[in-house]
Order: structure tokens, then C-alpha cells, then sequence
């Protein structure tokens, strides 16, 4: 097990030189580190490829980002969390359920698509990404191909909005807490959703990542639901529970512990600052490992039309969900 | 068993963590961060 530490050594000490070099770039250019960190990483696997022996350390990215999200609970404070409120909650759930109905009506009826690859996709645009789009895919037994395809256009559409939004939202002059919750209610991967906010600004980031907490908790009753539909089975009540701890993102508890703890005051304000600072470089570290995710000859494979309907989709979504929090917030 | 207690202590701990989904790594990472900023009083820069 020391060897597997060892093994993941060269990739990690590469996140972190890509961390500090997007970092330092930021200082210079005036970006923003965080898209600064995902271009790194995306240039890399796309110029010269991430060589073997950094795969290991470089796959370790979605821990950095779990444990990014769960230290970002010590910077809010619990009433904060509740403040997000019926309003968000209500924007939230209704996007998620006019997702999922409009990819699996132009996926089936307009694409023709097969029915388990529409519910992949409409999971993956409505919930969280690839990882709704693989825990579906395993309740409802789909073929892994049609998995990997499905994780292939979520991807594709996340490096499109990692573009546009930010650029949206810099011609609109949205407010924080309005970009926050447009990017978190519409928007597909965790972690481009907080890249976007937190380049936008500090309160943005706070917004689209709680936003973005509260709709992948979703994802057990998504999975449970796709699976109760294909298996048309009834289930005992243990294995319907089991299947909704399975897909339950725990990093949210641990986000929830720290914003409790934070708010009876365990942390001082110089200790607050020094924990901004590591999610700060937990984010960092994720979105260079992120970027080297984005590789463009997979992009190019998955071919136009599932990508067409799920981007058709998330921009019917993104207009409607940022006209709504415009006007509700 | 292992004649070397410390490293059968590493393996066994390592072992265990390699068994958590990415998560509850990230939770424990976390947590442990939480402790040293917040009980040692670690500094961390920006």
C-alpha cells in the first residue's frame, strides 16, 4: 500500500507545479487562476500527453476537489446554508426535472436515441455530470460503451460552458449570488461549476458550489428512480436504501460538518483565512488534474448528436433557469 | 505479522484508506486539515 502512495507521488508533485505555475501566471496575466489551472492541464494532455507514471498522481484530482468542497463548509456558516433557501430550492429542482424531461424527450423522440443511452444523458445534464451519468449507469445495468460515450459528451459540454458562462456572465454583469445559483442549477460537473463561480468572485463560487451541493444529493433518488424504471421490479426497502447510500456524494456531510462547526465559532478568523487558503489550493490542484481530463481526439469521437441534444438542452435550461433567477433573486 | 510494527502500522492504515471511495478521502482530508489549522495552529499561505 506504500507503493501505491509512491506510485501516485510523481502525479501529485506535477499538480503541484501545475497549481503554483497557474498561480503565478494569474499574478502576471491578470486571469483567473482556477481557468488559468484547467487551461494548464488541458494544454499538457492535448501537446504532449500525460506520461504513465503521472497518471496515478494525476487521477488523484477529484480528491483534491472533494476535499476542497468539504473545507469550503468552514468559510460559510450554517444559517448562511439555510439562506439558499426555498427560492434556490424550488430553481433547483424545477431545472433538474425539466432536464431530465426535455434530454429524454429530444434524446427518444427527435434523436432516436435508445432508451437507457437517453436516460444516461439526461442524468448526466440534469444531476452532476459523470458521476450521475456512471451511477445510472449501473443501476440500470447499461452497456459500458454507452457509459463512456455519455461521460464523453458530458465532458464536451463542460469544457463549452467552462468558456461561455464566465463570459456570459462578465457581458451581463450578473450579480454574485445570481451567477452563483444560474451556474449551480444548470451548469453540469461539480467541478467546472465551482471553477466558474469562484472566477467570478468569491460570493459566485459560494453560490454555485451550495446550489450545486443540493442537486447532486439528488443523485440516489435519480438512480433509484431510472432503476425502479428499467428493472420495472418492485425492491425491498434495504436494497432501495443501500442504492441510495451507494450514489449519495458523502462529501456533502463532511461540507455540512464544517459549516456546523464553523458556526459555533471553533475557528478564529486568522485560522478562517488560513482554511480559505488551502481550498483555494485544493481547487487548484483539482482543476490542473481536471484539465488533463479535457482531451480533444475524445471529444472529436463522440460524434454530434447526443452532444447536440444534451447542449440543446443545457441551453434551454441555462436561459430559462437565469431569466427566472434574475427575476427571483 | 509483520516484524516491523511501524510499517505494519503504515500498511495497515494505508491499506484501510485505499479501501475508501474518493469522498470519504476527501472528507478525511479535510478533516485533517481542519485539525491542524484549527488545534496546532498551522498557518496556511496564499
Amino acid at each position: 500500500m506504500v507503493a501505491d502512495v509512491l506510485r501516485a507521488l510523481p502525479g501529485f508533485l506535477a499538480l503541484c507545479v501545475g497549481a503554483i505555475l497557474a498561480r503565478g501566471l494569474s499574478l502576471v496575466v491578470g486571469s483567473n487562476e482556477l481557468l488559468l489551472a484547467i487551461g494548464l492541464g488541458a494544454l499538457v494532455t492535448n501537446a504532449v500527453g500525460v506520461p504513465q507514471r503521472l497518471e496515478p498522481g494525476v487521477a488523484t484530482h477529484s480528491l483534491w476537489l472533494a476535499a476542497g468542497i468539504v473545507l469550503l463548509g468552514a468559510s460559510l456558516t450554517i444559517e448562511s446554508v439555510l439562506e439558499t433557501g426555498s427560492t434556490v430550492l424550488v430553481l433547483m429542482l424545477g431545472t433538474v426535472f425539466v432536464s431530465l424531461l426535455t434530454v429524454e424527450a429530444i434524446a427518444r423522440n427527435v434523436a432516436g436515441l435508445t432508451g437507457k443511452f437517453s436516460s444516461l444523458l439526461a442524468a448526466g445534464a440534469g444531476i452532476c455530470g459523470v458521476s450521475a451519468v456512471v451511477a445510472v449507469g449501473g443501476a440500470v445495468r447499461a452497456r459500458e460503451t454507452q457509459i463512456a460515450y455519455a461521460a464523453g459528451v458530458v465532458l464536451l459540454v463542460d469544457a463549452i460552458t467552462i468558456v461561455v458562462y464566465p463570459t456570459v456572465g462578465s457581458l451581463l454583469e450578473l450579480p454574485a449570488n445570481v451567477f452563483g445559483v444560474w451556474a449551480g442549477v444548470s451548469m453540469l460537473s461539480t467541478g467546472p461549476v465551482v471553477a466558474v463561480g469562484f472566477a467570478h468572485s468569491e460570493v459566485a463560487g459560494q453560490w454555485a458550489t451550495m446550489t450545486k451541493l443540493a442537486r447532486n444529493a439528488l443523485i440516489g433518488i435519480v438512480a433509484l428512480g431510472y432503476a425502479g424504471y428499467y428493472t420495472r421490479q418492485d425492491s425491498d426497502a434495504s436494497v432501495s436504501l443501500r442504492l441510495l447510500w451507494a450514489n449519495f456524494p458523502k462529501f456533502v456531510l463532511g461540507f455540512l460538518a464544517f459549516a456546523v462547526i464553523a458556526s459555533v465559532g471553533v475557528f478564529s478568523p486568522t485560522q478562517q483565512v488560513s482554511l480559505e487558503n488551502a481550498v483555494d489550493w485544493l481547487f487548484l490542484l483539482a482543476f490542473v488534474g481536471l484539465g488533463t481530463e479535457i482531451r480533444l481526439d475524445e471529444l472529436r469521437r463522440t460524434g454530434i448528436t447526443p452532444a447536440l441534444v444534451v447542449i440543446g438542452t443545457v441551453s434551454i435550461v441555462s436561459v430559462l433557469s437565469l431569466a427566472v433567477a434574475l427575476a427571483v433573486l | 505479522m509483520t516484524r516491523d510494527p511501524i510499517g505494519g502500522l503504515l500498511d495497515a492504515t494505508l491499506g484501510r484508506w485505499s479501501e475508501l471511495d474518493t469522498d470519504w478521502q476527501g472528507v478525511l482530508v479535510a478533516a485533517v486539515i481542519g485539525l491542524l489549522v484549527g488545534e496546532i495552529g498551522v498557518s496556511i499561505p496564499w
